[in-house]
Parts: C-alpha cells; sequence; structure tokens
C-alpha cells in the first residue's frame, strides 16, 4: 500500500465507525464498509494493521468480547469523532 | 484547513438527503443524463454546488449508513427482547446484540436463523429455571411435611387420646383412621 492510499484506508475506517455508536465493527465489517466506500481489495491483515494504528492514536478502543475475544471489535472513541468533525489529517 | 464538500451533503436533513438518493437513481433518458450527473444539475438547480466525486463518495456513505442504521436498530430490538428475561444478563444481551448486528450489517443470510436460535435458548433456560423453581417448591413442601409431622408426633404423645389409639387393636389403617378422626375432628 502507497502511504497516499494507507491514508486513505485510515480515514475511510474511521469514517466506517463514525456510522456504528451503539455496536462495535468487526474486520470482517470494515472490510465491506471499505468495499462500499470504493475502496477493495484491502488484506485483512492491512486492515487489521490499521485499527491498530488507529488505537494507537486513540481515535478507536477495542471491544473486549467474551465470546470469541478473536474476532476482535472497535468502536470510534470521541477523539476520532472530533478529528473527523474537524477534519483532522493523518 | 479546507472542508470537504461531501460533508456539505451528509449535514443535510434527512429528507434532503433521501431526495439526492431518489435523484441517482433516475435512469439514463432522452431528457435527463441520469444517475450522478443528474442529481449533481438538480442539486445545481437549486444552488448547491458539488463534484461528482463528492457526490459519488456521498452516495455510498448514504448507503452504508443506511445499513448499519437497519443492523443497529435490528440488534437492540433483540437486545431489548432479551432483556425481558431476568435470566439474560445485560452483558450476556449486549454480546447477542453485537453479534446480531454484525450478521445484519454483513446482510450474512443466517441472521434470522442466528434469532432463532437464540430465541430457543433463552426459552429453554426459563424452561429450566421453572423446573428448578417447581423442584425448589417441591423441596420446601417437603419439608414443611417432616417439620409438621414432627411437631404433631411431639403434641400427639402427650395427647392421652392418641396414646390409646397407637397402643390399641386394629389395623394401621383403622389407627390412622381413629386418629384422624380423633385429632381433627370435623376437618377429617
Amino acid at each position: 500500500m502507497t502511504s497516499d492510499k494507507r491514508e486513505l484506508v485510515r480515514l475511510a475506517l474511521l469514517q466506517v465507525a463514525e456510522l456504528s455508536p451503539v455496536y462495535a465493527v468487526t474486520v470482517q465489517v470494515f472490510q465491506m464498509g471499505l468495499s462500499m466506500r470504493g475502496i477493495a481489495g484491502i488484506e485483512r491483515d492491512d486492515v487489521l494493521a490499521e485499527l491498530t494504528y488507529l488505537a494507537d492514536k486513540g481515535l478507536l478502543e477495542s471491544k473486549s468480547k467474551m465470546v470469541s475475544p478473536e474476532n476482535r471489535a472497535w468502536r470510534i472513541t470521541a477523539a476520532g469523532r472530533d478529528f473527523l468533525a474537524t477534519g483532522g489529517q493523518l | 484547513m479546507k472542508a470537504r464538500s461531501d460533508s456539505k451533503l451528509k449535514n443535510l436533513p434527512e429528507e434532503r438527503q433521501e431526495q439526492i438518493i431518489a435523484w441517482t437513481r433516475e435512469p439514463k433518458s432522452e431528457t435527463t443524463p441520469g444517475g450522478l450527473q443528474h442529481a449533481r444539475e438538480q442539486l445545481a438547480a437549486d444552488g448547491v454546488k458539488v463534484s461528482l466525486r463528492a457526490l459519488s463518495e456521498f452516495v455510498s456513505w448514504w448507503r452504508l449508513e443506511e445499513r448499519f442504521s437497519s443492523a443497529s436498530e435490528r440488534a437492540q430490538q433483540f437486545e431489548a427482547r432479551l432483556l425481558q428475561n431476568p435470566d439474560f444478563s445485560p452483558e450476556r444481551a449486549r454480546e447477542a446484540g453485537q453479534a446480531l448486528f454484525t450478521m445484519e450489517a454483513m446482510e450474512a443470510g443466517d441472521a434470522q436463523t442466528f434469532v432463532s436460535l437464540e430465541s430457543l435458548a433463552l426459552a429453554q433456560r426459563s424452561a429450566k429455571t421453572k423446573f428448578e423453581l417447581e423442584r425448589e417448591k417441591l423441596d420446601v413442601s417437603k419439608k414443611r411435611l417432616q417439620l409438621v409431622t414432627c411437631e404433631k408426633f411431639l403434641e400427639w404423645f402427650k395427647d392421652e387420646r392418641a396414646r390409646q389409639i397407637a397402643d390399641g387393636s386394629g389395623t394401621n389403617a383403622q389407627k390412622i383412621e381413629a386418629l384422624g378422626q380423633a385429632m381433627f375432628g370435623e376437618d377429617w
């Protein structure tokens, strides 16, 4: 992935997460969301890497699950919402 | 920092957004280019200038937003139903709601099956709980009967009539009948 594309993917991931205020979003749903946003063909591991990056930045948070904790899910944080609202740059 | 023009559209009232989507669904004809171009022209006529790219992004955002919104609504309704049963903890209900949201968002065909299975599991848990409650009631009744029996024995042992009946001749059934009549009178 080029750095430009990576930035696009990161922003799109945040936008996807923003659309689910109640429930956390799994990697699979993020991939679907990216595809619907016109960003297809991003491998699961790459999506996971970018989600981890965004979580490290405090823009997403990983939600723990009792059942199948290996299927991680993420929610956008208040900082993530503010970032999108102010048109921030990654 | 320059605001992205697709955010203009995302901040429009819902009815207006739906109108834009309806415009994008217009087929191409002799009178209209249809699709995104048609929507762009309609917006321009209303004084709203957007690029085709921004419009395309808006449409993809809107579709995703609709899908998530529907999935979330169904999952929350399902969660609320589960919470009506005290056997279902809020955590368990949320996990089930989360799983349903994921399936609905992916439009996985087995979302309804999931709901049915969870409802069946819930009914089974409820039946098990009812059974356990009934068994508990029986245990309590049995214990109570034992206590009353012991109380009555001590009470009747002091009663001369009762001792005479117990020590007297006759079958066990006859003694029980005599004792019952002696001790309970008309209530026997």
